[in-house]
């Protein structure tokens, strides 16, 4: 890193204008007060390491490295870099409360609640087409009665089995399917063996599916060993990816917007 | 320098260099701390984590940890890696913001599903239906809509 070590001192007639200079000027940002170096006014991190906040800078230091961290952040567009320095401020808090697991252990636990949604769900689901069928079997009971005139159990028959199919038309179109695919030949070593776990069937969510699968890798396997070898949670989950995202890039509109922590 | 360029030449065909060795170009020790970790078979677990991380940021990590917790910190950190390395800009971070989003849509399903379950359990509630005379039908009706109220908000 470069330092303001071998600058020549400053003379002393010179030195209150180079004061009223930098009394104009904004002080050194975390990470050149930190690392001890002139702060540029190009400086990379001066945007997103504000002074005020030391311990940000602090923790990724300790777990990338600033010259990994400014190698990231100048292969970004400008507009990226504020959402990869607080992902990766996060990341590296993360890193430094569990040291073994990280946001990975986040993660494990997230895909153990999902998977138990998408087992309630596939529950539910199973036990709504019984209650389905029985309806739709009662009203043709009651449509083969209705010769004899209108009846209330034709009218609620009826109704209820149209209302319900509308009801579940609308519902499955949102439905849902994480798939984990396997990527062996990279991770993890410690649970390479371990099977996928099941998958629920007809639900499908083609953007969050594709995505996920292409992101998770073999996930699910590494989900297996993790969760036989570690205790559920002392991470608070809460909003921790949301704070992180623009709401452009969650696809959703009532992300809180994004700010350096 | 010389030593380690002759090592270098003969540990060309050394099997036993680690991963982490070869992409350093230096000689793997017999205690090297990263060879159980990234064999020399998955040279682009490596690649990433010395991408993202650096090799003596992993070094010290897995030095500070129980022999018996290395592997899978390890696994942890390649992930982590290999996550930023597909997406620069939230990395795991995205990871954990899709699963976030996953659970929600799914929620939203469960609840929506077992609405539906209490709308059909609401219906077999006891109201045996006999076959009235014409005179009575509006009555019926109306006592019916009445009990199952909520009816209409999902119609």
């Amino acid at each position: 890193m470069a330092s303001s070590s071998s600058s020549p001192p400053v003379p002393l007639s010179s030195a209150s204008a180079s004061s009223s200079s930098m009394a104009a000027t904004s002080s050194p940002c975390a990470a050149c007060k930190f690392l001890r170096r002139k702060c540029q006014p190009d400086c990379v991190f001066a945007p997103y390491f504000p002074p005020d906040n030391p311990q940000k800078f602090v923790h990724v230091h300790r777990v990338f490295g600033a010259s990994n961290v400014t190698k990231l952040l100048n292969e970004l567009h400008p507009y990226q870099r504020e959402d990869a320095v607080n992902s990766l401020a996060y990341e590296a808090d993360m890193r430094l409360r569990d040291p073994v697991y990280g946001c990975v252990g986040v993660i494990s636990i997230l895909q153990h609640q999902l998977r138990q949604l998408q087992v309630d769900l596939s529950c539910a689901k199973s036990e709504l087409s019984k209650y389905q069928a029985a309806a739709a079997a009662a009203a043709a009971a009651a449509a083969a009665t209705a010769s004899n005139g209108p009846s209330t159990a034709n009218f609620i028959g009826g109704v209820a089995a149209s209302g319900s199919q509308n009801f579940l038309d609308a519902a499955n179109q949102n439905a849902t399917a994480i798939g984990f695919g396997g990527r062996d030949h990279f991770f993890p070593m410690s649970v390479r063996d371990a099977a996928p776990p099941p998958q629920p069937h007809h639900m499908m969510m083609r953007n969050y599916e594709s995505e996920l699968t292409a992101r998770l890798g073999v996930n699910g396997a590494y989900d297996a060993g993790l969760m036989a070898a570690m205790n559920a949670s002392a991470v608070s989950i809460g909003h921790l990816g949301g704070q992180f995202l623009k709401p452009s890039a969650a696809g959703g509109d009532d992300r809180p917007g994004v700010g350096p922590s | 320098m010389s030593t380690s360029y002759s090592n270098l030449s003969s540990n060309d065909s050394n099997p036993r260099r680690c991963a982490a060795c070869k992409y350093l170009r230096r000689r793997c020790a017999e205690d090297c701390i990263l060879s159980p970790y990234f064999p020399a078979s998955l040279p682009q677990r490596f690649a990433c984590v010395h991408k993202i991380f650096g090799a003596s940021n992993v070094t010290r990590m897995l030095q500070q940890l129980p022999v018996d917790q290395r592997a899978q910190a390890a696994d942890a950190i390649a992930s982590e890696a290999y996550w930023r390395v597909q997406d620069p800009v939230y990395g795991s971070v995205g990871v954990i913001n899709l699963l976030q989003q996953e659970i929600y849509m799914n929620q939203r399903e469960l609840a929506r599903t077992q609405a539906q379950i209490a709308m059909y359990t609401a219906q077999q509630q006891p109201t045996e239906v006999t076959n009235f005379g014409p005179q009575q039908d509006s009555v019926t009706l109306e006592r019916t809509f009445l009990e199952f109220n909520h009816f209409p908000n999902l119609f």
